[in-house]
């Protein structure tokens, strides 16, 4: 029906549904590797786990060309501002994936020096479970962010409801 | 951390053949300069104590007597011992590399006035373990020429390696990173609907009501 059926070679669609198309399938991660589920975010870019398969293979070490934060690790205090200033450096719409229980809650450290939980600073979209999660649940975790980011309104605002990935 | 007992002097760690013999009056060397013996503990080492006002000529003399010859700092500790009086130590390892000699120095440092000289114009080793025992236990270095808090926060109003700080922090949120002002510039979710902002954990074990048993009190406390 349409203009389909006049031109076969033309597809319609919503705006906000192509560029949400784009944007999920185009993440930039930008990665705040702080101990060792950095590691495992390492070698989820790698070839055996290959998040390129998502989209999300570029790591940019510069928040202004990065679109999702990965806090891959225990986050202290002393980190904590530095943590939140990389974040207000990149640039909009952007993301944040809690990776592993020490960025998600504070882990088994629970003592003076570590930020129980990177929610305190930042806005978190998706938690991640594992001590370090294996890079199939940093893989899942984004593949829920992808799920968010279809919902995304085209200026950005979207609900901010976190996912959980265990 | 209670002194172990002596054990007896070995012999197989005395050098053999070394040009100058070992300095075995280093007791008396260190004595002289007003050092008192200690016995020794475990790992054999010299321990001796020093007061606190003559440690600056102390360590003077022992970094450039050419008889005692300490030219490098292995370590500044500062420790809490919260009955003891003084309470708090700092103690230093020393090591000779002309005499092959390590030895270890302890200063007791009065908690109602918690400073010491600085070592820093003599080991330069010094400038960052003595930041490390200001920030942990909060012993002041005079004459240190940054002494910052280095493990954590600048504005970070405690010193957790005190025996009467709580493990999990006292009031281990936000709030207390606030005066930096670079983390809560800006609101930190304003997409997320109210109610779903996560609350603070609930930190009771670490309230400074729930410890302070006459010990003296955090600045916190006396602020409120």
């Amino acid at each position: 029906m349409g203009v389909e059926e006049k031109f076969p070679e033309v597809v319609t669609s919503k705006l906000t549904d192509l560029v949400g198309w784009a944007r999920k399938n185009s993440l930039w991660p930008m990665p705040l590797g702080l101990s060792c589920c950095a590691i495992e975010m390492m070698a989820t870019v790698g070839p055996r786990f290959d998040l390129s398969r998502f989209g999300a293979e570029v790591f940019r070490f510069s928040p202004r060309q990065s679109d999702v934060m990965i806090v891959a690790g225990t986050l202290t205090w002393k980190m904590a501002s530095v943590a939140r200033r990389i974040y207000d450096q990149m640039p909009d719409p952007k993301w944040v994936i809690a990776m592993g229980v020490c960025a998600s809650s504070g882990g088994l450290y629970r003592n003076y020096a570590v930020v129980p939980g990177v929610d305190r600073i930042l806005p978190v979209d998706v938690y991640t479970m594992g001590c370090p999660p294996r890079p199939d649940t940093l893989i899942r975790a984004v593949m829920e962010l992808q799920k968010k980011i279809d919902e995304l309104a085209i200026d950005g605002r979207r609900p901010r409801e976190p996912a959980y990935v265990q | 951390m209670a002194d172990a007992p002596a054990n007896p002097p070995t012999s197989s760690s005395a050098p053999t053949a070394a040009p100058p013999p070992p300095p075995d009056p280093l007791a008396a060397a260190m004595t002289a300069l007003g050092a008192e013996p200690q016995p020794t503990t475990q790992d054999g080492l010299p321990v001796f104590r020093v007061e606190r006002d003559a440690w600056p000529s102390v360590a003077r003399a022992m970094r450039h007597d050419p008889q005692l010859a300490f030219e490098l700092l292995i370590d500044v500790a500062g420790v809490d011992f919260p009955k003891r009086r003084p309470r708090f130590e700092v103690v230093y390892h020393l090591w000779s590399l002309t005499w092959n000699k390590v030895v270890r120095v302890k200063v007791g440092v009065p908690e109602e006035d918690p400073q010491v000289a600085s070592v820093v114009g003599l080991w330069g080793t010094a400038d960052w373990h003595e930041r490390e025992a200001f920030d942990m236990v909060g012993v002041k270095f005079a004459g240190h020429p940054d002494l910052r808090r280095i493990l954590m926060p600048d504005d970070y109003p405690w010193h957790p390696l005190r025996k009467d700080f709580p493990v999990e922090g006292i009031d281990n949120s936000i709030s207390y990173v606030r005066a930096g002002g670079v983390l809560m510039t800006r609101e930190i979710d304003v997409d997320r609907p109210a109610g779903q902002d996560r609350t603070p954990v609930d930190l009771s074990r670490g309230d400074p009501a729930g410890y302070s048993d006459g010990t003296p009190t955090l600045p916190e406390e006396k602020a409120k």
